[in-house]
């Protein structure tokens, strides 16, 4: 791996690999450690598999989807996870009247995102958090168009039931 | 900025899944901005989490460790060479096997536990050819001109393999060690072919690794 490569294309994309890791592990530690150990894949490949990448966005994230995947693999408690951790490290500096109402609703709706099921999940983080493009979501996930645009459906679908819902039984704005 | 039945359109087509990124970017900078109308409050809820989530990052003090990475290719000639080292100090060895203390240096080996065949100093198995073409010296004498111990049935001696044929203990050394380099030669000929091989491998290997990836 090329060490001006590395820092222009894989560098700079390290804290949308910590989202994606995040969303996978609900682990802010255990996606840390994704992130290093996606870098450290990186960069110890050999020149040859380096030179043979097209795309180094969607092959970090697909590296970062598979490691997440194995670390969360058998970890049964990780939807009881605080979903609060998932905004613990945010660069937004809101004041202290919108922090409380927005934590309070983002906490909400991540809660619900984290509800889904993994495939949906995925597909709408990457679109809707990442916008990314639908090919670009098929890529990384390894799945067809036709899922793409179906888990995303799925997924807008469910939370927008499950955020009425909730609407009715709490207020979003007491 | 847009108006509300505007909204209510793009509203629509993002929940079935129709809408562009760049629409979807405008929702988000609608809803994020003040005031939204009241009958959208989840809808703004939903795009100010997602805005927000988009902010978070690795953790300020997480310093990414990217260690240099390993010299495994000198590791590979490291252990080729050993190999190479070990195969030649074994032949010389075993080459070196009759010639035990106090034992005579040109002798013929017994007939029950012949030496290793060695192409250098075994006896020619035609005589006729080895008399057409003289090796040139320093080089092996025809068993049938040493001195001593010569064999009563002379064509038996110059069938059986690793009979030693030299008069001179230090030409004999001189012509293991001439071997010894000729082998060795050839080893790192085939070694270099080994590590072509190897790297033709390596190539397929990271090929199904990286489809394995893909895959997931």
């Amino acid at each position: 791996m090329n060490w001006t490569i590395f820092h222009q294309h894989v560098y700079p994309i390290r804290h949308k690999l910590y989202r994606f890791a995040l969303r996978i592990t609900g682990s802010p530690h255990e996606a840390e450690d994704v992130v290093q150990e996606v870098m450290e894949r990186v960069w110890k490949s050999p020149e040859e598999q380096a030179a043979a990448v097209q795309n180094w966005e969607a092959w970090c994230m697909t590296l970062t989807r598979n490691r997440s995947i194995d670390k969360s693999r058998g970890q049964t408690q990780r939807r009881a996870l605080p979903i609060d951790h998932l905004s613990a490290h945010s660069a937004a500096e809101p004041t202290p009247a919108q922090e409380t109402e927005s934590r309070d609703m983002a906490a909400r709706v991540r809660r619900l995102m984290q509800e889904l099921p993994e495939k949906q999940r995925l597909v709408m983080h990457l679109r809707d958090i990442e916008e990314l493009s639908y090919e670009e979501i098929g890529e990384t996930l390894d799945i067809s168009l036709d899922q793409v645009r179906v888990n995303l459906h799925r997924a807008r679908k469910t939370i927008r039931e499950k955020l009425l819902k909730t609407e009715t039984t709490t207020p979003l704005y007491p | 900025m847009k108006n509300v039945s505007d909204i209510q359109e793009l509203l629509d087509r993002y929940w079935e899944g129709e809408t562009t990124l760049e629409e979807e970017r405008r929702l988000k900078a609608f809803f994020s901005a003040e005031p939204v109308p009241e009958q959208y409050r989840h809808e703004a809820a939903l795009f100010r989490a997602l805005l927000a989530e988009q902010t978070v990052q690795l953790p300020a003090g997480r310093d990414l460790h990217i260690a240099p990475r390993p010299a495994y290719r000198l590791g590979w000639w490291a252990a080729a060479a050993s190999v190479a080292l070990l195969l030649s100090a074994g032949l010389w060895w075993i080459n070196r096997q009759p010639a035990d203390a106090g034992a005579p240096i040109v002798r013929t080996a017994p007939q029950h536990a012949p030496a290793l065949p060695h192409p250098a100093v075994e006896a020619p198995e035609t005589p006729s050819i080895a008399q057409a073409v003289p090796e040139p010296e320093p080089r092996k004498r025809h068993v049938n001109r040493a001195p001593v111990k010569r064999k009563k049935n002379a064509e038996s001696v110059t069938s059986a393999p690793g009979v030693d044929t030299y008069e001179d203990p230090e030409k004999a050394l001189e012509e293991i060690k001439a071997v010894l380099a000729l082998v060795s030669n050839k080893i790192n000929k085939g070694k270099k072919e080994i590590g072509k091989g190897l790297q033709e491998v390596e190539a397929v290997d990271i090929l199904f690794k990286k489809k394995k990836d893909i895959s997931g």
